[in-house]
């Protein structure tokens, strides 16, 4: 262990010129490494600091490749297969930023392929270069039958007499590939096994939305005629008068669950935020209206109508992710939309049924296009929730009621019928299936339906968001009476 | 006195026709739960029946906005009246139909029961809070419902259904247990009646079933017992056993039990075949009862029985066309097609079994021998027809056009039928213009004008093609098929502005139809368009 005076010394060496570069590249290393962890399970910092420290790291690296010029070559290719991860990050971080995710998932798969050539290629070097360094040792000191152990060294007595060489590569090359796939496991890891969700703290009730408008003050012009007057006057008629009334319009409506100020939720947190997360799943175009921020609208929406606080952007997660969130932090919705194949396999079915009853979330679905899309959706609940039927949901359930009454179902295309459909468990609504592509109405253009249809949409969406989070909010704070009690 | 009283019973059962028709007709549109009693409808003044006709005939047109309306207008107008709870009971069941099934429960359902509680609709409301919490996924309180229903009223019809309705849950529930205790609840203790019977079979049935695939025979025989008598039972305990056989040979180990099975049940059937055979009638049983073996014996794959009772049936019966039929059908099956034709040869109606012999030469890819034996039959009606469907299979056009000429001057009746299918025989053969000339001749619009627009597709010729296509326009129920076959031919025709136009007027004037969804897709996945117009109109 290090005493205090050492560590002392050791702190003051770190900050002395020569040292100095070395030192502030390990700190700016270690905040690149948890802004990566943040951007990619956290969401604790805005995105604009997330530009700031991904960037920031890129002008690290540029500084080290100016700086060895004219040092040997082997520490410059090393300079520059470091520096290639925080600009492999640097471009997936930016490519989903901007909302392309297409190139996101290629920059991801591109950049790891790169990775494990370039790693490998050191690993080669590095074993040719401690091999040869023993055939040299070898060569000069007597030979001592002794059983080498050392990998390194051609001589170790598992590599045998013959083909030496190629069994120390095809060794070399193994175990790098396991090391590679720990190291990438790990990693995937950090950012998926720690993933919380936490709803904004506050308080409000599920009723319906109310606008409260109080007329402040009705300004009327006066025209004071004389009517003895020489003068003519041509007063204008009645109704061409102006009123010029100042409305005083407020939402007095929380939107929320619980006594807690602001609109919100008593079980959240100051920090939290509510969030749009879209599932992936293999086989068909589950990204469908991603890039035409059909996700971020919604959920824009919903921060302006409910006044509570919202995630700056949307985002998307494998089904699988869906077990790193812990049952009391876990998102409330989940949002699954897509036109061709909705292939789910056995363990990830698991996965959404458990997140479904043990973790008391709502499965959000909209038939992006195809009759077949809505025909495998209702295959795979009946896998997912074997024991709960699908039925119609009713225009007064509340999910159609609050905050927005709904006078009928609004839809873009009536891909799979003109009813809503839903799976209900202990009273509690698990799965929402719209079946006429109501994210196209969340997108830019709208689909260019009308503007009263595309306001339904956005009420419906609310409702269902709102619907989602009062009833895991419910849950959780009978779940924290209950722990009260027992205490 | 005598006759006044005989003028008093004319008047009465004049009295009861009218009351008779005013209220057939309805009665006969709305079902159990939506009808109201005799007894009240003849209490009730004439204005009365008057508004509720006027709300039923909405009701029956499925304008329930309007019938909602109109029921809540009778509540208004005629809160004593001996209808107000029927009046509320329908009103309700608008709300349902209208999706807002929490109002017509709690505002609905309920207050027929709180206001009106000593009502035969208040038991009828009853038991639909049940089923319409079911109908929205609520299975706890739909539980409670029904069991209220079959606790306060359990000889009501309702409770039937309402037990039913349970059963239906534990089937979804996967709950074999409270399955079974239903099962045994209807079949055992619930009093039958005429309305009920046919749900108390069902439950009787399903409760035999799973006791055979169970392994308790004797259960499910005694269970049969309670609806079904000797023979018939018999014949229900072989229909149920069917499907217990069948799941039994499936598996290696329990092979051997479902052989075991079928032979019991054999054993059983063969019971029911008369000693002594006189009578068309004992002929008939017995028929039925050897098939039966037969179909057993086919099951557990014993063929030599199954032959020696073909054998046996025509010896003791006597040759007859089915019992051949029955014989051959075996043979084919086999493949032993020498035999199976023997035994058609045999047929006392030989053109019906020259006609099956030449289906076997087509099954056997003889088609020489068929065609010789449709050419040799008397009704050239029946020949033509069967030798041009065997030329269209055979893709010999020509040969089949033939044919239809021939059919188009004797079979005049059909003609229209026959210049359709050489219009397919031409376009099939990919004579485009002489297809569109045979399905001009049809006259069957806008069916031929589609086949015609399609046709000038396949050559190219767009205009023609839109032009047929804007004709069928006309047509309202065909105008989304003509508008989505525009989108397409302008596509085809390399207009691909046009084409998105089409679609995008497609998903606007038709938001509701499946043509609207798929020009949706279309125009998102093809053209790259979000902007689809459509979207739900209020309603």
């Amino acid at each position: 262990m290090l005493s205090f005076r050492q560590l002392r010394s050791l702190s003051l060496r770190a900050w002395q010129p020569e040292w100095r570069p070395i030192t502030l590249s390990v700190i700016a290393t270690i905040l690149w490494l948890l802004f990566w962890c943040d951007w990619s399970a956290w969401y604790l910092l805005p995105p604009w600091l997330h530009w700031i420290g991904f960037t920031g790291e890129l002008g690290v690296v540029a500084y080290w490749l100016y700086w060895p010029r004219g040092c040997n070559r082997t520490l410059y290719r090393g300079i520059l297969s470091i520096g290639f991860v925080p600009f492999w990050g640097w471009l997936t971080f930016a490519s989903s930023s901007m909302g392309w995710h297409p190139l996101e998932k290629f920059f991801a798969n591109v950049g790891l392929a790169a990775a494990f050539i370039i790693g490998l290629c050191w690993a080669v070097w590095y074993i040719e270069l401690r091999s040869r360094h023993y055939e040299l040792l070898a060569g000069q000191s007597p030979r001592v039958n002794v059983k080498r152990w050392n990998p390194l060294d051609l001589a170790a007595w598992y590599y045998g007499v013959k083909r030496q060489r190629l069994d120390q590569s095809a060794l070399t090359l193994l175990s790098y590939c396991l090391c590679f796939l720990f190291v990438v496991l790990i990693a995937g890891k950090i950012s998926g096994c720690r993933e919380i969700y936490e709803s904004p703290l506050g308080g409000g009730k599920p009723k319906k939305i109310r606008q409260t408008v109080k007329i402040q003050q009705v300004i009327k012009r006066k025209f004071v005629i004389n009517p003895y007057s020489a003068v003519v006057f041509n007063p204008p008629p009645i109704e061409d008068i102006k009123l010029q009334i100042r409305k005083l319009t407020d939402n007095k409506y929380r939107v929320g669950y619980g006594n807690n100020p602001g609109s919100g939720f008593a079980t959240g947190t100051t920090r939290g935020k509510v969030r749009f997360i879209r599932l992936e799943y293999a086989g068909g175009d589950w990204d469908q209206d991603l890039e035409r921020n059909a996700d971020l609208n919604m959920l824009l929406q919903y921060g302006i109508r409910t006044k509570q606080q919202v995630s700056d952007r949307n985002e998307t997660r494998e089904i699988a992710r869906l077990k790193n969130f812990p049952a009391h932090k876990s998102p409330p919705f989940v949002y699954i939309t897509g036109q061709r194949n909705l292939a789910i396999g056995s363990n990830d079915q698991k996965i959404l049924r458990e997140y479904l009853i043990e973790k008391h979330g709502l499965l959000f679905a909209d038939n992006g296009g195809s009759g077949g899309w809505g025909g495998q959706f209702l295959q795979l609940m009946k896998e997912v929730l074997p024991t709960v039927e699908a039925k119609i949901i009713p225009l007064d359930h509340p999910v159609h009621r609050v905050p927005y009454e709904i006078p009928f179902l609004p839809y873009v295309a009536a891909h799979g019928g003109k009813d809503a459909i839903g799976w209900t468990m202990q009273g509690r609504l698990v799965a929402y299936y719209h079946p006429g592509d109501i994210g196209d109405a969340w997108a830019d253009d709208h689909a260019g339906v009308s503007r009263k249809i595309t306001e339904y949409c956005y009420q419906t969406g609310v409702n269902v968001m709102f619907y989602a989070h009062a009833e895991y909010h419910k849950w959780l704070a009978a779940l924290e009476k209950e722990a009260g009690n027992q205490r | 006195m005598v006759s006044r009283s005989r003028k008093r019973s004319r008047k009465s059962a004049l009295a009861f026709l009218i009351l008779f028709l005013a209220v057939a007709p309805t009665a006969n549109a709305l079902g159990y739960l939506e009808q109201i009693q005799v007894e009240t409808f003849s209490a009730m003044r004439e204005v009365e029946r008057y508004q509720l006709k006027i709300a039923e005939k909405h009701y029956n047109k499925n304008e329930f906005r309007i019938a909602l309306d109109e029921y809540d207008k009778f509540l208004t107008l005629y809160e004593k009246s001996p209808g107000a709870p029927y009046a509320q009971l329908m009103w309700s069941h608008c709300q349902a139909k209208l999706r807002f099934v929490n109002t017509a429960i709690r505002d609905g359902f309920q207050s027929v029961i709180d206001y009106w509680p000593e009502s035969q609709e208040a038991i009828l409301a009853c038991y639909l809070i049940g089923r319409s919490y079911d109908n929205i996924g609520q299975t706890e309180k739909a539980e409670s419902g029904y069991l209220k229903t079959v606790n306060d009223h359990p000889e009501h019809y309702v409770a039937t259904l309402a037990k039913v309705n349970l059963l239906h849950l534990a089937k979804v529930q996967k709950n074999e247990k409270k399955r079974m205790l239903l099962l045994a609840n209807l079949t055992f203790e619930t009093p039958r009646t005429k309305a009920n019977s046919q749900y108390l079979v069902n439950a009787t049935r399903e409760l035999a079933a799973k006791q055979l695939y169970a392994g308790e025979y004797g259960e499910a025989i005694r269970a049969l017992e309670t609806t079904y008598k000797d023979g018939e039972m018999v014949k229900v305990y072989n229909d149920i056993a069917k499907g217990a056989i069948d799941h039994y040979l499936r598996g290696e180990k329990t092979r051997k039990q479902g052989i075991e099975l079928a032979d019991s049940v054999v054993g059983m059937v063969l019971t029911l075949i008369p000693t002594v055979i006189e009578s068309d009638a004992d002929r008939a049983s017995a028929r039925d009862a050897w098939h039966r073996v037969i179909d057993l014996y086919a099951r557990t794959g014993r063929h030599s029985k199954v032959l020696e009772i073909h054998e046996k049936m025509i010896i003791i019966l006597g040759e007859d066309d089915g019992l051949l039929g029955g014989l051959a059908t075996f043979y084919r099956n086999r493949k032993l097609y020498d035999k199976a034709r023997e035994t058609y040869r045999r047929f006392k109606d030989k053109v019906n079994g020259l006609l099956l012999i030449a289906g076997l030469f087509c099954e056997e890819n003889r088609y020489a021998e068929a065609i010789e034996i449709y050419q040799s039959l008397a009704d050239r009606i029946v020949g033509q027809g069967l030798l041009a469907g065997l030329f269209r299979q055979l893709e010999k056009y020509d040969d089949a056009i033939t044919c239809y000429k021939i059919l188009m001057e004797i079979d005049r009746e059909n003609i229209n039928l026959h210049r359709w299918a050489i219009g397919e025989c031409f376009e099939s053969s990919n004579r485009l213009h002489n297809a569109i000339a045979a399905y001009g001749l049809v006259d069957d619009f806008p069916k031929t004008y589609f086949k015609m627009a399609s046709c000038h597709r396949k050559l190219k010729e767009y205009k023609q093609a839109l032009m047929l296509y804007t004709q069928c326009k006309v047509h309202a129920p065909s105008a989304p098929d003509a508008f989505m076959a525009i989108g397409f031919t302008y596509e085809e025709a390399g207009q691909a502005s046009n084409a998105v136009r089409a679609f995008q007027l497609l998903c606007k004037n038709y938001p509701k139809s499946n043509h609207a969804s798929r020009a949706h897709s279309h125009l998102q996945s093809k053209h790259g368009i979000n902007v689809t117009l459509g979207g739900a109109k209020e309603e």
